[in-house]
């Protein structure tokens, strides 16, 4: 390729896969896997005299229509990661990587391809969609192989229980845990405001007016006064009693204070559940997760 | 319990990114809310759009971990008295959502003398004009082009258009693009976000312009005018 040629290209390129949508921090390689893929097409498709094909057939749209390997190569550090935030065994990474590469070539780019209509109303981004198929082919290979027992869903919780330990809690980076807590909380969507006044109220961390206006919009000012009252000198029962209170109001319910009581506890065990999957056995106890709340909102700066 | 599909999942998980979840239908919320296994998804998922250096493991080398567990003690209660001492600076974390960018216009305004005789009018003056006439050279190659098969339709501008005074954008859609106006150095200068309209209300220099439509991961269209 000559200069001009690859200049051009290079110019098409930061238009149809730009940094906003395609950084490099997650798409390294896109510039040498695109050019590649554009010269390969171009000798594929016009071997006898050499013509290049237009830039545009290298849109995603074109690319995985007429090579669809690109696009697998295009992700890799998608799967990089995954395989080394999931797979505890870092002699395995390579052989995991590899695997999952080889079955999206051969199956599921064709599969993903023949499924995935950008113009559906409400479709996802071709990414997210690609990302979601890469994690079950992932798990399609760590239940069927050896590398089964290097998975962190394979270890219940009262195994990895057995092996817990009290200084467990320390040996965890509190960026790594306080960002992977802020993904926890994300997952719930929309639910994830109420759930975070709950674990305000129930470890007495100052709630913010801006915290109950996330979830509750048209809270009034004296609502607002009495949902970020200072409860510290009341027990769980009055304070789940007076928030419920008002929380009735806003949500047309007629709830008990046990219930609200009750609801964020099951949130709190699912995320201890979350949080221990990350680190692929029991770091974490309830107990321990009052800490880490307290952290998140320090590093978030009252709010979610 | 049906597990939710991978569209839905994929649904979701953009979603989350953006944190914008009123196109979720509320059964697959729901599902979200209740079942662990989905949620865990898109936790996992969500992981992965993160740095690198947040992602780094702790191996499970005996020394390793009682060296850390050591040093974590008193950073914990550090970090535990910074907090209840006077709050820390907020966690640089990486935005849900593109900010729209409204940047300012860069387009080189040459001033033009009063008395309006374009011969009398400094040479270096009327080259920065003809610059802004410039083709973009990737820019170019691309405008007019649809380049997915996004199902779109174009109404306004046309391509090449010559226009003046407040500029209306029109195009039929079903979802909501991202629409931004570059200049011919290819630098944005007005984005915003609609699902089939956009009106620039502000007074553009004149010179050879470009808009591109996109989705979260695409560039749908990308069309150019001239302001005369």
């Amino acid at each position: 390729m000559d200069p001009e040629q690859k200049t051009e290209i290079q110019s098409v390129l930061s238009t149809l896969y730009p940094e906003s949508l395609y950084p490099l921090r997650d798409f390294p390689d896109k510039e040498k896997i695109l050019i590649r893929a554009w010269q390969d097409l171009s000798h594929q498709e016009a071997p006898a005299n050499q013509v290049l094909l237009p830039a545009t057939h290298l849109s995603l749209n074109e690319l995985l229509a007429r090579k669809p390997d690109a696009v697998v190569l295009l992700f890799r550090a998608f799967i990089e990661r995954l395989v080394r935030k999931k797979c505890f065994d870092s002699t395995l990474h390579d052989d995991l990587i590899q695997e999952i590469i080889t079955r999206l070539l051969a199956d599921k780019i064709h599969k993903i391809k023949g499924s995935f209509d950008p113009s559906r109303p409400g479709a996802p981004s071709f990414t997210s969609y690609f990302l979601v198929i890469m994690r079950n082919t992932y798990y399609d290979i760590v239940r069927e192989s050896k590398y089964r027992r290097m998975d962190s869903l394979d270890q219940p919780d009262e195994i990895a229980a057995e092996r817990n330990d009290d200084a467990d809690i320390h040996r965890v980076i509190i960026q790594d845990e306080v960002r992977h807590f802020d993904h926890v909380l994300r997952a719930f969507g929309a639910a994830r405001y109420k759930i975070a006044l709950c674990l305000k109220w129930k470890y007495r961390i100052p709630v913010h007016k801006e915290d109950v206006k996330m979830y509750l919009p048209s809270c009034t000012a004296s609502d607002l006064r009495i949902l970020t009252r200072d409860f510290r000198k009341q027990n769980d029962l009055e304070l789940f009693e007076t928030v419920l209170n008002v929380l009735n109001k806003y949500e047309n319910t007629n709830s008990k204070s046990d219930s609200l009581r009750k609801w964020i506890d099951v949130k709190i065990n699912d995320t201890v559940r979350h949080m221990n999957l990350f680190h692929g056995r029991s770091v974490y106890k309830n107990i321990h997760i009052e800490d880490l709340v307290i952290l998140y909102f320090q590093h978030h700066n009252k709010n979610v | 319990m049906n597990h939710l599909s991978d569209i839905e999942k994929a649904q979701y998980l953009q979603a989350s990114r953006n944190n914008s979840f009123g196109g979720i239908e509320p059964s697959i919320h729901n599902h979200i809310l209740e079942c662990f296994e989905c949620r865990n998804s898109i936790v996992d998922l969500l992981g992965l759009f993160e740095s690198e250096a947040g992602i780094k493991r702790v191996h499970h080398n005996a020394w390793i971990k009682y060296a850390v567990a050591a040093a974590m003690i008193p950073i914990l209660g550090w970090a535990l008295y910074r907090w209840i001492a006077e709050p820390l600076v907020p966690l640089a974390g990486i935005p849900l959502e593109e900010p729209v960018r409204k940047l300012e216009q860069t387009v080189i305004v040459p001033e033009i003398s009063q008395e309006n005789d374009i011969k009398k009018t400094n040479p270096v003056n009327r080259s920065l004009i003809a610059d802004n006439f410039q083709p973009n050279p990737s820019l170019e190659y691309l405008a007019g082009s649809q380049v997915r098969a996004e199902a779109i339709t174009i109404v306004a501008p046309e391509l090449n258009a010559s226009l003046s005074g407040d500029i209306s954008f029109h195009w039929k859609s079903e979802n909501i693009l991202h629409i931004r106006i570059l200049n011919n150095r290819g630098d944005v200068i007005h984005a915003a976000k609609s699902k089939d309209q956009y009106r620039l209300e502000e007074k553009l220099s004149a010179g050879l312009y470009y808009w591109k439509l996109e989705t979260e991961d695409d560039v749908i269209y990308i069309g150019k005018f001239f302001i005369r």
